[in-house]
């Protein structure tokens, strides 16, 4: 055991994502004159991330572990 | 089965309450979404130069962190660290509640100002940001049950059904506060 | 008198819920115990206290605290007033509840055709006609979505795919127990005045009119909370709880039919949840969505109201179909005509039907250009619809049709499905509907498709599946003399009720003019004497309940698994979980077995 084990890390790479994609967003909000679609791609990213790594939501359609 | 209809969740295989919960959280986005695009409907792009940009960061960082360590918790209860999983959903916990302080009490009295609830940019804002906050602090309740039964000793590493699901349903409320943030504070 | 004793305390946790949410809000801002922020308190404090006391708290909430819990196993009837769990229990707990609630309801309707027997008024003022045709048309509403559902499909699904329970037995409790609250909270409008802009509570009147109508809303959000919770156990129960070998194809009828309702159930009735919160929000804390001096949209209360509210119809009529399907085979002795088309049917009617909803709204003054592409897809209904009426006629070409009961009222519901789907075509089309809605003609379709629809197939369900649920066979002759009444007295009602609104007989209007005379008069005669068939029907259930001859464990000779079990079934339903190796409805089929069951010694056909 180096260190922690790799889910923590993952939980760490993921919360950077998603204060990265929230500076973009803001970014985007005060840079482009219509920031709808791209807060709303921004969003949908933010909320993909959290699905599939906090979630986990490829539990549904994986065998019990 | 049997054991089901005594309140044992242990002998249930995992992905019937995991189903479950998915399928509830299913329904109750239905309601953010309806909530979502009546603002966009009654509002448009429409937003007042006076909302509070500072503390709608602050809020949105509080609640990224929160989903953050208690995702942190549960990978610590299933790796058996009873101590470090407490510690992550207390912090969870407390920044959920730093949260709910930041809407009701700071940001609400500010709001009622440039946009009561009888304006049209304020009943889109109250509803939206009542609707989860009320989801927000069932989840603090809910986190908190899970912490009490934590110390008591009732989860491990194959036996924690109720903190995954309680830090579910917590992830839950944070994807709906990623699109009403946007949504709220940010669209023009 | 123990027996009473949860529901006592339920009654005592909501009484005091009401007092302590009702009495902060009217202190805070000095106002009565009945104003209405602190009616919606009170009663969200008050159903809190009334589950809580009901059972909630010992069965389940404890267990939130590490507390063990207690749950009374008790076989006698004293189980039928507890939070029990047993799926078979709470079938007959919701049918004999939505049976009590449509007997109430149909009493309304009863004086609305007393009234409405003579030109003028002579019963009611127009506001009190009014609140009785809405409380009618709500309760009406919650029969035809909860009764096949609740009652039947959670007394048959474990059954019939072969499982001990559901598969949330304490949540299925709680979908029960929330109904009682709802229904009491609906009696009590008219002491709050009464509501009177009907089951569809549009605004402005209903953000307007008398605090009867906030009551309303809470009932009704309460009974959506119900459906959806409801919804998710059953998706949930079929998708892992079926017996080993029931595969998907070889699921029967009904329990598709109430797999695809779920799915509307769970994923559509949030939106009039939210609709009516709205509305809530707008009369309570003042905020704008339908008013639009402070920038709502009256129309948008239209547009969210009936993305739920269409797709509901189907949430009544698909478990209609799923029975009537179900009870078409045993009864024609052959296998069910295109069992996947009219399963396909069932998914084709769940995805269209959220693309449908402003066929309500034609007259509304929602933009023209939405008039075509509304019409298109509500015609397109008709396809999957139609899909599912040919594998009905298709079960019974060429069948050995046996008219018992069941078969004659399934044989009523098509053909008066035929009608009221045929009528509803000159509603979707705009042109034709602009001239008849808000007439009889509306009224006349819709109660052939869920009185003529719903209600016919709970009465054909109630027959078929009797004997399974009580133990006792019901009187063949007088079921036979019920379902010609039944019929006959049904089509006297409503049939002329299309030439009524052909004429320009408006619908909730407690008036009409006088050359209607003859027409009206017809239709209350009727109605009196469909109204005496449902009173029948009850009371010779009930007595066969109580005194009808033992029934046989498959007094049918069906194939599907509720039937190889013994009438009533045990708890656990069946001693040893069966093992389905074939087609449920392989009737005539030459060594076609179903399912292998080790009851008594030997396996099941
Ligand atoms: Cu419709």
């Amino acid at each position: 055991m180096g260190g922690m084990p790799s889910p923590f890390r993952i939980g760490m790479w993921v919360f950077g994502g998603l204060l990265g994609l929230t500076a973009m967003e803001i970014a985007a909000a005060n840079a482009l004159p219509r920031p709808l679609p791209a807060l709303a791609v921004l969003g949908v990213a933010k909320a993909g991330l959290i699905l599939w790594f906090y979630m986990h939501l490829h539990q549904l359609w994986e065998e019990e572990e | 089965m049997s054991a089901l209809r005594e309140g044992h969740a242990i002998a249930v295989p995992l992905r019937v309450p995991r189903f479950g919960l998915w399928l509830f959280l299913l329904s109750e986005s239905m309601i953010f979404a309806t909530l979502l695009s009546a603002r966009f409907i009654l509002q448009g792009t429409y937003r007042p130069a006076e909302l509070n940009q500072a503390l709608g960061l602050a809020i949105t960082l509080i609640l990224l962190t929160s989903s953050f360590t208690a995702n942190r918790a549960e990978i610590a209860i299933a790796h058996g660290k009873t101590s470090t999983f407490l510690r992550n959903l207390l912090a969870t916990i407390i920044l959920g509640i730093l949260f709910l302080i930041g809407v009701v009490a700071v940001e609400w009295p500010e709001a009622m100002h440039f946009a009561p609830p009888s304006s049209g940019y304020g009943t889109v804002f109250f509803t939206m940001t009542g609707m989860h906050a009320a989801h927000v602090f069932s989840g603090v309740v809910i986190l908190s049950l899970i912490y009490r039964l934590g110390r008591r000793g009732a989860f491990g590493p194959g036996r924690m059904w109720g903190v995954e699901g309680a830090v579910k349903y917590w992830h839950f409320v944070d994807i709906v506060w990623v699109f009403f943030y946007p949504a709220l504070y940010l669209v023009r | 008198m123990r027996a009473f004793f949860p529901i006592g305390r339920g009654l005592l946790g909501g009484g005091l819920g009401y007092l302590i949410g009702a009495g902060m809000i009217a202190a805070l801002r000095g106002q009565g115990l009945t104003a209405e922020p602190a009616l919606a308190v009170g009663y969200g404090l008050g159903l809190i206290g009334w589950l809580l006391g009901v059972g909630m708290w010992e069965v389940w909430v404890r267990e939130w605290l590490g507390w063990p819990v207690h749950q009374e196993e008790d076989r006698s009837w004293v189980r039928y007033f507890r939070f029990t769990t047993d799926h078979k229990v709470i079938g007959v707990q919701y049918l004999v509840t939505f049976l009590g609630l449509m007997l109430v309801a149909g009493l309304l309707a009863m004086l609305m055709r007393l009234e409405l027997m003579r030109p003028g008024l002579q019963l009611f003022s127009r506001n009190q006609y009014n609140t009785v045709m809405s409380l009618h048309g709500i309760m009406m509403i919650a029969v035809a979505v909860a009764t096949i559902v609740g009652g039947l499909g959670n007394y048959l699904v474990p059954l019939m795919i072969g499982a001990r329970d559901m598969a949330f037995p304490r949540l299925n409790a709680l979908s029960y127990w929330l109904v009682p609250p709802a229904a009491l909270a609906l009696l009590s409008t008219p002491w709050l005045g009464g509501f009177d802009s009907g089951w569809t509570a549009y605004p402005p009147l209903s953000e307007a009119n008398a605090s009867g109508q906030v009551l309303f809303n809470l009932a009704f959000i309460t009974v959506g909370l119900s459906s959806i919770l409801g919804g998710l156990n059953f998706l949930t129960t079929i998708a892992f709880l079926r017996a080993p070998g029931m595969t998907w194809s070889r699921l029967p009828i009904f329990v598709w039919s109430i797999f695809a309702t779920s799915i509307l159930s769970l994923i559509a009735t949030q939106f009039v949840a939210v609709a009516l919160l709205m509305v809530l929000l707008d009369r309570i804390l003042g905020t704008g969505f339908f008013d639009p001096a402070r920038g709502g949209d009256p129309l948008l209360y239209q547009h969210v109201f009936w993305f739920y509210s269409h797709p509901a119809v189907y949430i009544m009529i698909i478990p209609a179909f799923g029975v009537i399907l179900e009870i078409l085979p045993h009864f024609a002795r052959k296998p069910l005509f295109a069992y996947r088309w009219a399963v396909g049917g069932f998914f084709g009617i769940v995805g269209l039907s959220f693309l449908v909803w402003a066929h309500h709204m034609f007259t509304s003054g929602m933009p023209s250009w939405l008039h075509a592409p509304f019409m298109a897809t509500t015609e397109l209904i008709s396809v999957p619809t139609g899909l599912i009426f040919l594998s009905a006629l298709g079960t019974l070409w060429q069948g050995r049709l046996w008219l018992r009961t069941p078969m004659l009222v399934a044989l009523a519901f098509l053909a008066n499905f035929l009608i009221g789907g045929v009528t509803g075509i000159f509603l979707a089309d705009v042109p034709t509907d602009l001239h008849l809605q808000d007439t009889y003609f509306v009224v006349g379709h819709f109660h052939y498709t869920i009185l003529g629809g719903m209600i016919f197939a709970l009465v054909a369900g109630l027959y078929y599946w009797f004997p399974k649920i009580s133990g006792r066979m019901y009187n063949e002759r007088l079921g036979r003399i019920h379902a010609l009444w039944f019929f006959l007295a049904f089509q006297a009602t409503f049939l002329p009720m299309f030439g009524l609104g052909l004429y320009g007989m408006n619908r909730r209007v407690a008036d009409y003019p006088s050359y209607l005379a003859g027409g009206n008069m017809l239709v209350s005669m009727s109605a009196f004497v469909l109204g005496a068939s449902f009173v029948f029907l009850i009371a010779h259930l009930a007595y066969a309940w109580a005194r009808g001859p033992q029934a046989a464990d498959n007094p049918w000779r069906a194939r599907t698994l509720e039937w190889q079990t013994t009438s009533p079934p045990p708890v656990e339903n069946f001693p040893i979980l069966p093992r389905v190796i074939g087609d449920p409805y392989g009737y005539g089929v030459p060594g076609s077995p179903y399912a292998w069951i080790a009851v008594a010694g030997g396996e099941g056909e």
